[in-house]
């Protein structure tokens, strides 16, 4: 028995003494030296591969021997599952001070649930003069909250094998519009049937903006209706159908296996021509294709608007619950525009908004030059911003499923168009 | 028969126990068992009780949440075409699935019940995969292997089987990610095994007395003998088919066109891509209910097949 008792006392007193660590390890970041600044603690969250890891590191360091009296605990790893953690984190009521947000979260976590800062309020501790205000108040900006820091701009483009068009006898300078995509690619096809000048469409990459060209509008506009009747989206569908059917895409029977392009074999083979993407993508495509070029994403001349899709790379937000949002602004707003910082992030988040820095960038030639005229060339000519309910993720994955089963030939472009509007009407409705 | 006077002289001065020390004698037990009823009730329990009130809710774990009533339920039965695709593609899953299971794990049992040197090591061998099996390597592992230019294409060409588009072929996809569980056969095949070990000789010898032949021994022995733990492993793999995600997940992502959409990973997109946990609750707690009506016919059924030596009543 007292042995028992021993036992019982030693679970005892090692469960308080973990208890009372547990409390004491929450009381870090309070009270400072009395004559200096208060200690301050931050948790950095974010996502992305190992040079964006190093870099970011890099960074941290040298604020915090600038600043010695902010500590800043990095947490990071690879994309899937981010968003489950924060979104998870955020419940708990134990996100980061910082995290980057991807533009599709904004509207679910800064817009309808208001978890973060509008860092408006922090301007007397960010450069906010130092971003192109335009640029800002169009991508960044929601219900007149600015949500987070741009960390880069980002552009869809059309980017291509230069060596395939070489081989096909397609000049670069071409000015890609529906028709002409239809065209060029029915004569590779011919030429050579292994051949295709593109891989897959996705809603985001050809759908929306197809769509949104002919209309003009918003894919769900301001009073969350549909900016499109079931007659566009038939064109969309019987041109996607059209492409497949006279070999200008990869059959989607292949195709599908790959839901990104770069890992596709034919692509990397040299056997796929160009696909539309986001610049921040060009630099892990490029690992695998490196002669590439990049011109506008389609735009037929009788266009209502470009919808060439720009992007602010991942603002940088600051949690609503922060005990600290002044030096986690402070932070943000240095990592975002002072020249050492960006000297040390190059282009780990594309191209970085601040103006001054970026240029600074390409002159000592630190960004990928692609990535530099892919932005340029999006940013020329940019559609509306994407935003609310037009990058809700369950209404997309409806037009993607539907745009799947057209490629599959399960429905054809009348009734798929005709689901497509009813259910996402139908859900629209759900929403309201 | 013997040991139950001992069994009952040692439980009676048990009785006799003055009741301060049963009551600590208790208060020790449950010490003993507490981190296992902690756990239960803080990762099965609450979970499970919270997820039935978070189904008449639109809880979306971020944004506040209201009681809707039988909203969820109403929607996922009227409105949602991928509950109804899902519903379909699962059943389908399960009955292709636990069989061909069963089956091989039957099979291999069998091959495994005989006696010669090593046999320890290829039970040990032949369990190996359902360690791995359910693991997201060996389903990334699996996807490589079934690709358009994978190996399972290559082997069939050189048996000059034309090659087959295993996991972007909607009409064939749900019958690859099927294959991948197959291979996990382990632990029913470990059941069969010690059912096996059970068989009593004299019934093959007698069998063979009789003119029974090998098949025939099967038939009428091994397999009746056998339907108390087939009835086990077939309740057991059901649920587990019900509940298959990771394949689905990982080699096709549902796809294409939603053919190996399983029921798992829709719940996973409800709950973890559009965070509408409300809605996810209701569709869990709707699979326990299938789940739950599916076990209780085989349960009712098996009386007229599963065989027990003692007529089934544990006397």
């Amino acid at each position: 028995m007292t042995h028992q008792r021993i036992w019982a006392g030693a679970l005892g007193a090692a469960l308080l003494a973990g208890a009372l660590a547990g409390c004491s390890g929450g009381g870090n970041g309070g009270s400072g030296e009395a004559d200096g600044p208060e200690e301050v603690t931050l948790r950095f969250s974010w996502w992305g591969s190992e040079v964006r890891h190093k870099a970011l590191l890099e960074a941290i360091d040298l604020y915090m021997d600038n600043n010695p009296h902010v500590t800043i605990e990095p947490e990071y790893g690879g994309f899937d599952g981010y968003y489950q953690k924060l979104v998870t984190q955020f419940a708990g009521g134990t996100a980061p001070d910082l995290t980057p947000l991807s533009v599709d979260w904004i509207d679910e976590l800064a817009v309808k649930s208001e978890l973060v800062v509008d860092l408006y309020t922090l301007d007397e501790y960010i450069e906010l003069d130092a971003f192109d205000a335009d640029f800002l108040e169009r991508y960044a900006v929601f219900d007149g909250k600015l949500a987070g820091l741009p960390m880069g701009a980002n552009g869809m483009v059309t980017l291509y094998n230069r060596e395939f068009l070489e081989r096909f006898d397609i000049p670069e300078d071409t000015k890609w519009d529906w028709e002409t995509i239809h065209e060029i690619g029915r004569r590779v096809h011919e030429e050579d049937p292994n051949a295709y000048l593109l891989g897959m469409f996705d809603y985001r990459t050809f759908l929306q903006p197809f769509v949104n060209q002919r209309t003009g509008n918003d894919w769900i506009v301001d009073d969350q209706t549909l900016g499109f009747d079931a007659a566009v989206v038939e064109e969309a569908f019987a041109y996607y159908q059209q492409l497949l059917d006279d070999g200008v895409m990869q059959p989607v029977e292949e195709s599908s296996l790959y839901p990104d392009l770069a890992e596709n074999l034919q692509w990397q083979e040299g056997n796929i021509g160009m696909m539309f993407t986001l610049a921040s993508t060009i630099a892990k495509v490029k690992s695998y294709t490196p002669d590439l070029g990049v011109s506008m994403y389609p735009v037929p001349d009788d266009a209502k608007t470009s919808a060439v899709l720009v992007n602010p790379s991942n603002p940088l937000a600051v949690n609503k619950a922060s005990r600290h949002p002044e030096e986690a602004a402070k932070f943000a707003g240095w990592l975002l525009t002072s020249p050492e910082a960006a000297a040390i992030l190059k282009d780990v988040y594309s191209v970085p908004v601040v103006q001054a820095n970026a240029d600074q960038l390409v002159a000592d030639g630190a960004i990928d030059p692609t990535v530099a005229e892919a932005v340029e060339i999006a940013m020329s000519n940019p559609g509306n911003p994407v935003k609310g309910l037009s990058n809700n993720q369950e209404l997309n994955q409806i037009a993607q499923d539907l745009l799947e089963r057209v490629a599959f030939k399960q429905l054809s472009p009348e009734e798929a168009a005709a689901e497509m509007t009813a259910r996402l009407n139908e859900k629209l409705g759900s929403m309201q | 028969m013997n040991n139950q006077p001992a069994a009952g002289a040692s439980a009676s001065p048990r009785l006799r126990l003055p009741r301060k020390r049963r009551a600590k004698g208790q208060r020790i037990g449950l010490l003993y068992i507490s981190p296992w009823i902690l756990g239960f009730i803080v990762l099965t329990l609450v979970p499970f009780v919270a997820s039935l009130i978070y189904s008449f809710t639109d809880y979306s774990m971020v944004r506040e949440q209201r009681f809707v009533g039988l909203a969820n339920y109403i929607e996922m039965f009227t409105k949602d075409p991928d509950f109804y695709q899902s519903l379909r593609v699962t059943l389908l899953y399960v009955v292709m699935a636990v069989p061909a299971k069963l089956v091989v794990a039957l099979l291999v049992a069998m091959l495994l019940n005989r006696t010669m040197r090593g046999m320890g090591i290829y039970r040990t061998i032949y369990y190996l995969p359902s360690i791995l099996g359910g693991s997201v390597a060996v389903s990334v592992l699996w996807r490589f292997l079934f690709m358009r230019e994978g190996m399972v294409n290559e082997v069939l060409s050189y048996l000059s089987i034309p090659a087959l588009n295993w996991l972007g072929d909607p009409q064939l996809a749900l019958f690859t990610i099927t294959l991948l569980p197959v291979w996990e056969f382990g632990s029913s095949m470990v059941l069969f095994l010690a059912g096996l070990k059970q068989v009593p000789r004299e019934l093959y010898e007698a069998s063979r007395v009789d003119g029974a032949g090998k098949a025939r021994a099967f038939f009428s022995i091994t397999l009746p003998m056998l339907t108390p733990i087939v009835l086990f492993n077939l309740i057991m793999q059901m649920i587990n088919a019900f509940q298959q995600f990771t394949a689905a997940f990982v080699i096709t992502d549902g796809g294409p066109t939603k053919a190996t959409y399983l029921y798992g990973l829709m719940l996973y997109d409800n709950a973890f891509q559009f965070f509408k946990m409300g809605y996810a609750s209701a569709q869990s707690w709707v699979l326990f209910v299938i789940i739950l009506a599916f076990t209780l016919i085989l349960f009712k059924t098996s009386n007229r097949w599963a065989h027990y030596e003692d007529g089934g009543d544990g006397r």
